[in-house]
């Protein structure tokens, strides 16, 4: 058994975690000893070509996947000992997700679906609501609050998965493909209010993605290829360097943008 | 281990209102659902009304052949009805019956033979004192053609119409009457007929005939002696009744309650008396829990059969509220809780249903010419609908109870979903 992430701005730490399964007769590697120590108020894109293990990746750090060998831990929490009862309090309590198809509610209103979250964790009714009305403010969508799914556009929609994720101010943010279903406009005003938030509340950003814009935005950049991470390149993106690596973790996948 | 937990009370709140605008958001379907769980409520209460009907007309004929809800007699003359067994009525007793307000009344009823010019048969004599008698009896619901008894003292006979038609008599002949006195002689005497009765069906015109009570009691010698006291009491209330005439009548024998070897006078309920018949009206509530119990589990398996669709057709759904942490007893209870809704508004709609057509039935249905065989099943003529509320209750219950069951299965479908599988749409 690893020992337990060390340091208190550890957020998220996966050591040697391999992910093997089978798809009918043939075996898959999906992530082959990976390791890798996410910290507090990181914004790091988990980048690679389909198939590369970067959506595994990150099911595995939300505690949507299990390991077939390795641990992984969320702050103090090793996820290989929990249950799926304790793992779905876990990601209610620590974890916010964004998803590609938004995976909104439809019979709740952009207000209840940002409560939705608070409500599971018995937050009381005013607060509730002051919370996620301030958080559609936040995110440019007051007067929407009302309105329904069916009813907003894609871009609008992630908008609202976005403050449904940030609402209980979570450890971690964990986002994948979440430029897949926007234009390149939708995407960018998306990913500035990442980085805001990432900025002015602090909140670690975990992105699973081969669109060139979103790894644009990350100030973290880990490259995924067969399982195995390739790459990991942190600061601001640097003339030349970052162009390259752009191009090479979105690989041989076209952007969506 | 994580410390943080869900919340219960918010989330029903929560998987209240998610279940509600679920229900809206498939209307064809779960609105024709709700409307056979309506119709099959609404049926439900027709059948327990006919049942209930059906139960208190025969309950109510069993009491009223003269047997009453509580009868005092002399010990043995159940099994052996004989003048020798009957009794002088203890002095105190009428004023401690009064005493307690009920409907009461003497009487003294032997097997006799009738005998006309051309026919002989064998009835139940019963003297009675009319005032007392006719309202406690079947006599007063029968159509009397002749003319009734007077009082106590009223020598004419009164006797069936289809008695009469078998003797080959009629009103205003005269026909003799043997029976055994109290001494065991062997008595006959001449009753001129004065009326005759016509009941609801023929059982009770051929079985009985009625005197004034003093004439019978002459007739038998011995004094004012009777067979029977008849009490007339709620049948909730019998069992503090036969107490309390237990206390009021020291070395009475109560079935069940006291025994006496010295005891010269018995008193038994109409349940203990006519046991076949309280085994019948019994049946008629375990026909409505079993009528109940198996239209709805043929509602359940709908119900379990629309919300294994519901569950197929939100997988995605579904398997966000697994990632965003909702707790699987939540899970559970969002889908039960949509079979709740469902149920429910059938069962409101049921409700209102069944009612109307109670209230459209409130005179009762005409089954005479059936009446031979209606008489049969112990059935009025005139059937009339009852419902009781606790036979809503048990509908309700019912209902309730089996929506939750046929949720069950696709709620353990939802729960057993893979989050990350169900999230992508597939099912796993």
């Amino acid at each position: 058994m690893a020992e337990p992430a060390k340091g208190a701005d550890v957020v998220v730490r996966v050591e040697h975690v391999g992910r093997h399964y089978r798809q009918g007769s043939q075996a898959v590697r999906a992530l082959e000893d990976v390791s890798l120590v996410i910290r507090r108020g990181e914004f790091l894109s988990l980048a690679g070509p389909s198939g590369s293990g970067k959506s595994t990746l990150l099911n595995v750090i939300g505690g949507l996947d299990r390991p077939t060998q390795g641990d992984v831990w969320i702050g103090t929490d090793h996820l290989n000992a929990m249950t799926p009862s304790a793992l779905a309090t876990l990601r209610l309590n620590r974890i916010g997700f964004i998803f590609q198809a938004y995976n909104l509610i439809p019979v709740l209103s952009a207000r209840e679906n940002v409560e939705f979250t608070m409500q599971l964790q018995g937050v009381a009714a005013p607060e509730r609501k002051r919370r996620a009305l301030a958080l559609l403010a936040d995110v440019g969508l007051s007067d929407l609050a009302d309105r329904r799914p069916a009813d907003m556009s894609g871009g609008q929609q992630q908008r609202v998965a976005v403050a449904r994720a940030l609402v209980t101010e979570p450890l971690l943010l964990l986002a994948d493909e979440p430029s897949a279903n926007l234009d390149s406009e939708a995407t960018r005003a998306l990913l500035a209010l990442l980085r805001h938030m990432n900025e002015t509340r602090g909140t670690t950003i975990v992105t699973a993605t081969h669109d060139p814009i979103v790894i644009s935005y990350a100030r973290r950049r880990v490259r995924l290829v067969d399982g195995h991470i390739v790459a990991d390149e942190e600061g601001p993106i640097a003339a030349g360097s970052s162009e390259s690596f752009i191009q090479d973790a979105a690989g041989a996948a076209a952007p969506t943008a | 281990m994580h410390a943080l937990t869900t919340a219960p009370i918010t989330t029903a709140g929560l998987l209240m209102r998610l279940g509600w605008r679920n229900l809206w958001r498939y209307k064809r379907r779960n609105a024709t659902l709700s409307i056979a769980v309506a119709v099959a409520v609404a049926s439900l209460m027709l059948g327990a009304g006919f049942l209930r009907g059906w139960q208190s007309g025969l309950q109510e004929d069993v009491i009223d052949a003269l047997v009453g809800d509580i009868k005092i007699t002399r010990t043995g003359f159940l099994e052996n009805p004989r003048a020798a067994l009957t009794f002088l009525m203890p002095e105190h007793l009428p004023a401690a019956l009064d005493a307690f307000h009920v409907q009461w009344s003497a009487r003294l009823v032997l097997p006799v033979v009738v005998m006309s010019e051309r026919e002989t048969r064998g009835v139940q004599l019963a003297g009675i004192d009319p005032e007392k008698d006719v309202p406690t009896t079947f006599l007063r619901r029968t159509r009397i053609i002749g003319r009734g008894l007077s009082g106590p003292n009223d020598s004419g006979l009164l006797m069936g119409a289809e008695l009469a038609r078998r003797l080959e008599t009629g009103i205003g002949k005269r026909v003799v009457i043997r029976l055994e006195q109290k001494d065991g002689t062997s008595h006959e005497a001449g009753l001129t007929i004065r009326g005759l009765f016509d009941s609801d069906g023929t059982g009770q015109e051929l079985a009985f005939a009625f005197v004034g009570r003093d004439v019978l009691q002459r007739m038998v010698g011995g004094g004012a002696l009777v067979s029977e006291i008849a009490l007339r009491v709620p049948e909730a209330q019998q069992p503090g009744w036969v107490r309390a005439l237990g206390e009021q009548l020291p070395g009475m024998e109560v079935p069940g309650v006291s025994s006496a070897a010295t005891s010269r006078l018995e008193m038994h309920t109409w349940r203990q008396l006519v046991p076949q018949a309280a085994a019948m009206v019994d049946l008629a509530d375990a026909l409505i829990w079993i009528l109940s119990v198996v239209l709805m589990i043929a509602l359940a398996f709908g119900v379990a059969n629309t919300l294994i669709a519901a569950v197929f057709e939100r997988t995605q759904e579904i398997g966000l509220l697994h990632v965003l942490g909702m707790a699987r007893r939540a899970i559970v209870g969002q889908v039960v809780l949509e079979s709740l809704w469902i149920m429910l508004l059938g069962l409101a709609g049921g409700l209102l249903l069944g009612a109307a057509c109670l209230g459209w039935l409130h005179n009762g249905i005409d089954l005479s010419r059936w009446s031979q065989g209606v008489e049969a099943a112990g059935v009025h003529s005139h059937m009339m609908f009852k419902l009781l509320p606790r036979d809503v209750a048990a509908i309700a219950t019912v209902v309730i109870v089996l929506g939750v069951l046929g949720s069950l299965y696709p709620a353990w479908r939802a729960v057993k979903l893979d989050p990350l599988e169900a999230l992508h749409g597939r099912t796993g």
